[in-house]
């Protein structure tokens, strides 16, 4: 033969030519060489590797079309309980997992303090701890400060407010981020008084600069100021849980820097090698000794700065990312993997009930020579087959979950636009699907495939010992199945009672769906003069109130629950501090007439402020009920007592108490509040100071009429031209936001509990129909010897309530631990509410007794001939 | 009617043969040259489903047999095909 056409009959699978290479060849022989002959062979082999390969995936196929149902059921459980885990892990790894898109992530920390002498929780960056840090610190690369800030273009078309970022000259640098165009700012565009620059996102180059390269040195009004535009940001730039438009230089002024006013954020490079504790102690050990070098604000001492036991608090800055979901995002893995657990337990189920169905001919097969280990191989690749087909359906599952979770974007999840079906996920989902198919099998291919030949010949299928073994790993399995659908359940049930105490606070304001809020600013290049931005704020106003449908339109600085937290020292007359104190921070707002009327709050005591409170020179402040109490012990008592924000200035006096404002979502408590006007004197030193952002909440019967923002926008424009109306949304908008991830917990654990219940039932129901089909003849026979049917169903509800109540006992053990991890998300419920308990009980409890009533009744209702014959 | 396992069968119905064998029966009773790895690949697919058996060979040369399941699979195979022969003769006769 040639050497060619051996080339080619080494083209067979190995194991086939063991068993016919040989013949093969010696046919080729007698045949002749030649090119129809080697075609012919080439293409014999291609035919074998397809028939070796995927021979073993047809008969799989085939078997487990066989049997339909069985394998319709477990196809469509496996696929949900995957899919379920497919999305929930991609929300993690997209999430949580994932890095920081910036060069040698683990070396970027947020820097912020804490100081809890002079308030609970984190504290930000002043500029006095920002220069100390850049000065002295010995572990820091370097440090850079950003705060977020809208800004307003206008000068191209109509006034645009667009998302800002300030940063100082170091941030972009230490995040490694370089211009995509043009250059990063210098420590000269970050000096006061230097030529005003600003950078633009590759978005809004795009989107309003045409794409141009000669945009660079082009100039853009930002908030009424020409800026020289010098550099283009690199495309998709994203800084934590920002996508900047426009960045500007923060521009800190050193020589005026005091101590006080920690208002920055702050992110760091740690040098190389340099551990979190280390840069801890290093900051630390700057902090004493900064008012030797910045002044301390009069009023205030050195002994006041020692007792706020200022500390910093260096973090990975990936957390900042995350803020409060990682909990959330946890929870629910856990959720889905208890899902994911029943799923398998009630799929092996099946596969065991079926491969004892097949118990006879699996035995022939054996009997035949097949081989204990050609058996497994058949029950591995039958059960792989199944939960990766599930796998790939789950997937499809798993991205239409995740279309909708973006649709909604859920509890303020950071990064979820980049959240993708990506191979890590791919990687995951295909490991479950393997891990859960090698389980199914593990159980039958333990029994069958090394089976007692003899008896399983021998035996019919009725009352064995071996069946007894048989029943008791089901029935660990259904009793399992029952305890964890519990477990989610009591989760559900703690969520929903969350959810309803939720609903029953006052938050601070009615009918939330009548209000729309928008903000507009009056930056200080429109209007300088803050007497006349305070006059130009309440002649908006009154324009908003001659727009047709609107009953009423007031202004605050921040409405509740929208997220500001402006919290600063107050000082109470009457109860002065001891020299070297500090009072307590105090959450702060600036308002004006009608605010409390228009969204729903009540005056409790006094009044509300008037116009002559804002624009005169009169020192008011009105405050929270929960506030007066506090300080006053109510209401009544605290009108005419006297406030101020800092430690000298005029007193003010309260003229007003206020109902209660739950401003940091409705779990959290109310928050005291102390309200001024929106223009104050003698604030700062010797200063009249405006609010120059205000939220407009306008009461309206028109929210849903499209018509309405362009008349308001007339309304805002007829005062001045260049001001754009912002984040227009309702008052129910800001408060399904705060609620947001719990409603999103409250769904995906009602949906893995739901799925879970069902899936539980449907393996009480095979188990107890499995018995009822073994113990037929048993039936028939009593019946005949004269049982009633109810008799007889009490005997197989019986067996299947031991079963639901041992299920429950084991779950209730569970979920006395478990839902300790839910406690953090839980409102005014115990993690051990007994209603959670009851309604679970009930819920389980009864689907699981229709579950098993319906196989017993069955049991009862077919014709003794046939169950005798049988 | 060129199905290799059917021609294949048909050749072993009436004794055993080897590859070589089975090839020049074909080629005179169907007029058709099956060549090496068509036949090989219908004898792998004859073997695994039990219609024909491999027997002791003194050389490289093997023959097979049909058994009994692959005789009854050729008698149902060619009973199936007999009507369709049947009804197209007739219907070109009378065309």
């Amino acid at each position: 033969m040639t050497w060619w056409m051996q080339f080619i009959v080494r083209l067979y699978p190995r194991a086939w030519r063991q068993r016919y290479g040989d013949e093969l060849e010696a046919l080729i022989e007698d045949a002749g060489p030649g090119w129809r002959v080697a075609v012919d062979v080439a293409r014999g082999a291609a035919m074998m590797h397809l028939t070796m390969r995927f021979g073993p995936l047809r008969q799989h196929v085939r078997r487990l079309a066989a049997t339909p149902a069985f394998a319709l059921t477990a196809f469509v459980t496996m696929a949900v309980a995957i899919g379920a885990n497919a999305l929930i892990f991609s929300l993690v790894n997209g999430v949580l997992l994932r890095p920081l898109p910036f060069e040698d992530p683990d070396r970027l920390v947020g820097v912020s303090h804490v100081a809890p002498g002079f308030m609970p929780g984190p504290l930000k960056q002043g500029a006095f701890t920002y220069f100390t840090y850049r000065d002295a610190a010995e572990t820091l690369e370097d440090i850079g400060l950003w705060m977020e800030t809208a800004a307003t273009i206008t000068g191209r078309g109509e006034p645009e407010e667009v998302r800002g970022l300030a940063v100082t000259d170091g941030t972009l640098p230490l995040l490694r981020v370089q211009a995509a165009l043009g250059r990063r700012f210098t420590a000269e565009d970050d000096a006061p008084g230097s030529r005003d620059t600003v950078m633009v996102s590759h978005r809004y180059w795009q989107r309003a600069l045409g794409a141009d390269p000669r945009a660079i040195g082009q100039s853009l009004v930002v908030d009424g100021r020409a800026r020289e535009v010098i550099g283009v940001l690199p495309p998709g730039f994203r800084f934590l849980r920002h996508s900047p438009d426009v960045l500007l230089p923060l521009r800190l002024n050193r020589a005026t820097v005091q101590i006080g006013l920690f208002r920055y954020d702050a992110i760091a490079r740690l040098k190389p090698g340099v551990t979190l504790e280390r840069a801890h102690a290093d900051l630390a050990r700057l902090i004493p000794g900064m008012p030797d070098r910045f002044p301390i604000p009069t009023g205030f001492s050195r002994e006041m700065y020692d007792a706020f036991r200022l500390a910093p608090d260096v973090h990975p800055l990936i957390q900042d990312l995350f803020g409060n979901v990682s909990g959330m995002l946890w929870i629910l893995f856990g959720a889905v993997a208890l899902l994911m657990l029943v799923a398998c337990a009630n799929v092996a189920n099946l596969f065991l009930v079926r491969a004892e169905a097949q118990r006879q001919a699996l035995a022939v097969q054996l009997a035949l020579g097949a081989g204990p280990a050609r058996i497994a191989a058949q029950l591995l690749g039958e059960a792989l087959l199944l939960s990766v087909a599930s796998g790939a359906a789950g997937l499809l599952l798993a991205q239409g979950g995740l279309e909708a979770v973006r649709a909604i974007g859920p509890g303020g999840l950071p990064r979820l636009d980049e959240v993708r079906l990506d191979p890590a996920v791919m990687a995951f989902t295909f490991g479950i699907a393997v891990i859960a198919g090698v389980l199914f099998s593990l159980a039958p291919i333990a029994r069958h495939a090394r089976p007692n030949l003899s008896e399983a010949l021998k035996e019919n299928g009725r009352g064995s010992s071996d069946g007894l073994t048989r029943t008791r790993l089901r029935n660990a399995l259904v009793t399992a199945q029952v305890a964890i659908a519990f477990v989610l359940l009591v989760g559900s049930a703690l969520m929903m009672r969350t959810f309803l105490a939720i609903r029953d606070v006052d938050p601070g304001f009615r009918d939330p769906e009548g209000v729309l809020t928008l903000r507009i600013t009056i930056p200080e290049a429109a209007i300088a003069d803050p007497a006349a931005v305070a006059l130009a704020h309440e002649r908006i106003l009154r324009g908003i109130e001659d727009v047709g449908g609107v009953q009423a339109v007031a202004v605050t600085s921040s409405v509740a629950m929208d997220g500001a937290n402006r919290r600063d020292p107050l000082f109470v007359d009457r109860r002065d501090q001891a020299q070297g104190q500090m009072p307590p921070v105090r959450r702060m707002k600036w308002t004006a007439p009608g605010y409390f009327d228009t969204v729903g709050n009540r005056v409790v005591a006094g009044r509300d402020f008037e116009w002559d409170d804002v624009h005169g020179p009169r020192h008011v402040a009105i405050i929270s009920e929960n506030l007066a109490r506090e300080l006053f012990g109510g209401a009544a008592e605290a009108l005419g007592q006297r406030l101020r924000p800092s430690p000298n200035g005029p007193w003010r006096e309260i003229v007003g108490v206020t109902g209660d404002e739950h401003d940091d979502g409705p779990m959290r408590p109310a928050t005291p509040i102390v309200y001024w006007p929106f223009m104050q004197h003698g604030f700062a030193p010797s200063r009249t100071t405006v609010e120059r952002t205000l939220v407009y909440a306008i009461r309206t019967a028109r929210v849903n009429d499209p018509a309405l923002l362009g008349e308001l926008q007339q309304a805002v424009w007829a005062v001045n031209p260049t001001l754009p109306l912002t984040r227009v949304e309702t008052l129910r908008d800001v408060y399904a936001r705060s609620t947001a991830q719990l409603s999103f917990t409250l769904v995906i654990l009602g949906v893995a509990a739901g799925v879970t219940l069902l899936v539980g039932a449907v393996g009480l129901y095979g188990v107890i129909a499995y018995v009822v089909a073994q113990r037929r003849r048993e039936v028939g026979i009593r019946m005949a010897l004269g049982a009633g049917a109810g008799q007889v169903q009490r005997l197989f509800l019986a067996r299947g309530l031991v079963l639901v109540a041992t299920g429950l006992v084991a779950g209730a053990a569970i979920a006395v631990v478990a839902s300790r991890a839910l406690s953090a998300m839980l409102f005014e419920v115990s993690s051990l509410d007994p209603a959670a308990y009851v309604a679970a009980i009930t819920a389980l409890g009864g689907l699981a007794f229709v579950a098993i009533w319906l196989p017993a009744r069955a049991a009862t209702r077919v014709p003794l001939g046939i169950v005798l014959r049988g | 009617m060129t199905d290799p396992t059917l021609l294949v069968l048909a050749s072993l119905a009436d004794g055993d043969k080897h590859g070589y064998a089975i090839m020049a029966d074909v080629r005179e009773f169907a007029g058709l040259d099956l060549g090496p790895g068509t036949l090989y690949g219908a004898i792998t697919r004859l073997e695994a489903r039990g219609f024909i058996k491999a027997l002791a060979a003194d050389d490289r040369r093997r023959p097979y047999r049909l058994t009994v399941t692959g005789r009854q699979h050729l008698q149902a195979q060619l009973e199936a095909l007999e009507p369709i022969v049947r009804v197209g003769t007739r219907r070109l006769k009378h065309a």
